[in-house]
């Protein structure tokens, strides 16, 4: 036991520290079924072994000086709420604290708990022994004694690990006033996210299962449906030569390789077909065929999609849930799964504008917070500069507002004016001009943004208002995409916000199905629904607040889907998921 | 299965609450210095771009007769020391330099054109003259009327932002604009070679 841990846990007024671990069986979909757990006090060496049965009774008290450690304790979480357990008031999770020390500079190793030891050179035990492990683990019971006593070693080893883990990491967290609270924050987050992962999302299994099972007739006949708009398959195979012919009969720009040849991956029909409708058949259908396999979304026997949701996987904190198994995560019209049961409904609550408003909030830009209070930023932009008269509409100035809002969208992301001249559909000098009249409305947000590059570049280290860091190494200036460094901070405080929001949402005792993005998804009874949803907005407004500063709200809008309706996106999918229905249908009907 | 759990030790009165979150700001974040400083390394002399809106600065350390030859064809304005000035008055122009922003804070340096001594009013140089006077106050947008052989003069609508100046005095400002061998200081200046068919 770190001498030096006991004594921090020991002045921060923790009666104990347990550096935690369960073993479980999860198979996909279900939630996990933990059959044993080991527990060890960093402050009085106390150890808790706990099998099978054993584990029906909590054997920690869970207050406020109970502190429980692990490595990746989303799982620990998610046990915790399996068992009945009631959920931890203080919580590290090492594998957090990990990501934000190696953030931007990387670990050579990768990000489990051996890379995070091999990273700071403590001893480990192999590799392929942990995985031969965590197979006994999988396969589940009835286990010998033998392989009873490996597995609890086994699980002490992973729990003694964590131990060896908190010298360096209690280093990085820090002790000056604030640190541990902070770290503490995002064990509060990963708390609540198990019970997240356990509710999972409610789908229509029947469908489902349905259009598992025709999926391949389905889509052969799509492209024969979708590509009747289009003609440019042959046989099956898509036709560069017929797309290019398409694109230039309906004046429609695309992005080239250096070669000249057109762009076809994947991300270029997403982006093109947010700026062109007519191409997002076409993109669905190339994703269908390419990378779509319905029967990767994990579904558990009681009909919900469960799956990790892998928090602070991606370089601004946000979750990195996998795009195969999610719902969210593949075509937008497999979305229209979702779909509550009898007597239960949900909500989608999403922030309004997020990103604009943090720019504003966190830059002290009073204009563009003016221009976000207003409700349509981009009209308030348009006003601003002096593009639209003051007593201009949305409904007078139409064609003024879009150019503006692909401006200001664009600016976010440090687009160039050629992309959002592509992604908008208006001329570049156009584009040019708008983003000239930007920076000089905007001139604070633009110091500050122009700011944060400059610190990132010298390889300081850009912090969110709750300590999720990005540092970049000295030296690899040249290897770093400036614009992507414009718009960290926006998602990283996107992200704050987020966890914040679940991390209320779930104690207040709402049932949060999963965070989208900058959305929740919540579910209740068709009796509660309207309640919890009102509830839900409300959280996520204080959530705002209290990463943007005092008075600064970020706006919410809700959609309610009561059964038997269905999660649509009406902008994106429906036509595609109409498509796929009714091929379903014949598909059905037709021997 | 449990063992050896002692007992506990008295706790401390209370441990870091991640509950209390407005507590866990980090306020510094957002006025934190970054330490870097721009350097301007380039100044513009001209009349202001037909596309911009401008401000003049009314401070008169901002303002300075000059003797300046301009090339048409090159687009280029040198400045030329008074000595050097008299020996060519059919090439040399007197004007006085203004300091100009840009709403977008490009500064650059104007060249007004003074009235003529003849006391003929030449209708392009007067209505510049014009708008340097409203671009004291407001924004304005100078663009040449061909047919009326003068510049219009467009005031913008209220509500941009404060025009922002640069830092630098205008000695610093005009030895900036006229680096890089733009100052005419001796007579066999390559221009002035030029001009002299040398």
């Amino acid at each position: 036991m770190p001498k030096s841990a006991k004594n921090y846990f020991g002045q921060n007024g923790f009666r104990h520290a347990w550096s935690i671990d369960f073993e479980f069986v999860v198979l996909p979909g279900h939630k996990p079924a933990p059959f044993c757990m080991v527990a060890k006090c960093a402050v009085t060496g106390a150890v808790i072994k706990l099998w099978d049965d054993e584990l029906n009774h909590c054997p920690f008290e869970c207050d406020d000086s109970e502190l429980f450690i692990a490595y990746y304790a989303c799982a620990e979480s998610a046990c915790f709420d399996a068992l009945g357990w009631p959920p931890p008031r203080r919580m590290l999770d090492l594998y957090a604290e990990f990501r934000l020390v190696t953030n931007g500079v990387g670990s050579t190793f990768g990000r489990g708990l051996i890379a995070a030891l091999l990273h700071y050179g403590l001893p480990t035990i192999g590799s392929e022994e942990k995985k031969a492990m965590q197979d006994l683990a999988i396969r589940g019971g009835p286990w010998s004694d033998e392989e009873r006593v490996n597995l609890l070693e086994y699980c002490e080893s992973d729990v003694d690990a964590v131990l060896r883990l908190l010298e360096p990491l209690l280093d990085a967290i820090g002790n000056n006033e604030g640190d541990l609270g902070r770290a503490l924050l995002r064990g509060r987050y990963v708390a609540a996210l198990g019970i997240v992962e356990n509710n999972g999302i409610p789908i229509d299994t029947e469908l489902h299962e349905r259009l598992i099972q025709h999926w391949p007739v389905i889509l052969k006949n799509l492209i024969r449906e979708v590509d009747a708009d289009f003609g440019i398959y042959n046989d099956g195979h898509f036709v560069q030569a017929r797309f290019a012919d398409y694109l230039c009969h309906h004046n429609i720009p695309w992005p080239r390789l250096p070669s000249g040849q057109l762009k076809l991956d994947d991300e270029t029909f997403r982006q093109q077909a947010k700026v062109y409708s007519s191409i997002a058949p076409l993109h669905q259908l190339r994703h269908a065929l390419g990378q779509l396999r319905l029967n990767n979304i994990t579904v558990g026997p009681d009909g919900r999609n469960r799956t990790m949701l892998s928090p602070f996987g991606s370089k601004t904190g946000r979750n990195q849930p996998s795009t195969s198994r999610f719902v969210y995560g593949p075509s937008v019209w497999v979305r229209n799964l979702i779909k509550p049961g009898p007597g239960r409904a949900v909500g989608y609550v999403d922030w309004s504008s997020q990103e604009i408003a943090i720019a504003a909030a966190l830059s002290n830009d009073a204009l563009l917070w003016a221009a976000y209070e207003t409700g349509d930023p981009y009209l308030a932009f348009a006003k601003q500069a002096g593009i639209v008269p003051i007593n201009a509409t949305k409904e007078s100035h139409p064609e003024a507002r879009q150019q503006c809002k692909a401006i200001v969208l664009g600016v976010n992301y440090g687009m160039m004016p050629n992309s959002m001249a592509s992604q908008s559909g208006i001329h570049v000098d156009r584009a040019r001009e708008l983003l000239r009249l930007h920076k000089a409305t905007y001139r604070v947000f633009w110091a500050w943004a122009e700011g944060n590059v400059d610190r990132a570049l010298m390889g300081l280290p850009l912090s969110t208002v709750f300590g999720w860091r990005i540092q970049m190494p000295h030296g690899h200036g040249l290897e770093l995409n400036p614009r992507s460094l414009l718009n960290w901070p926006m998602q990283s405080h996107g992200a704050e916000m987020m966890r914040l929001a679940v991390s209320m949402a779930v104690e207040a005792d709402l049932m949060i199905c999963a965070p989208v993005h900058d959305a929740l998804l919540i579910e209740a009874s068709l009796d509660d629904i309207d309640q919890h949803t009102a509830h839900l907005s409300e959280i996520m407004a204080e959530a705002s607040e209290l990463v943007l500063g005092k008075e600064k709200r970020c706006r919410t809008d809700a959609k309610i889907i009561r059964h038997p309706d269905r999660f649509e996106d009406e902008q994106r999918g429906a036509v595609m998921f109409s498509t796929i229905m009714k091929l379903l249908h014949e598909a059905e009907t037709t021997k | 299965m449990t063992d050896d759990i002692n007992n506990p030790a008295t706790p401390a009165p209370s441990t870091p609450d991640p509950f209390n979150v407005s507590a866990l700001r980090l306020n510094n974040i957002i006025t934190d210095e970054v330490g870097t400083q721009k350097i301007l390394a380039h100044v513009r002399v001209g009349k202001p771009d037909k596309q911009s809106f401008f401000q003049l600065n009314p401070d008169p350390d901002y303002r300075i007769m000059m003797a300046i030859l301009e090339l048409k064809d090159e687009n280029e304005t040198y400045a030329v020391l008074p000595d050097i000035a008299v020996q060519f008055p059919g090439e040399i122009r007197q004007v006085l330099i203004r300091l100009g922003v840009t709403t977008q804070a490009v500064p650059f340096l104007w060249p007004v054109p003074l009235p003529q001594n003849d006391g003929r009013e030449n209708p392009w140089y007067r209505t510049a003259r014009l708008a340097a006077e409203y671009a004291e106050k407001d924004w304005v947008r100078m663009v040449a009327n061909r047919g009326a052989g003068c510049y219009d003069i467009k005031i913008a609508a209220p509500g941009l932002p404060e025009p922002q100046w640069p830092s630098e005095d205008l000695s610093q400002l005009l030895r900036v604009a006229f680096s890089g061998g733009k100052l005419i200081d001796r007579i066999d200046h390559p221009v002035i070679n030029r001009l002299l068919g040398r």
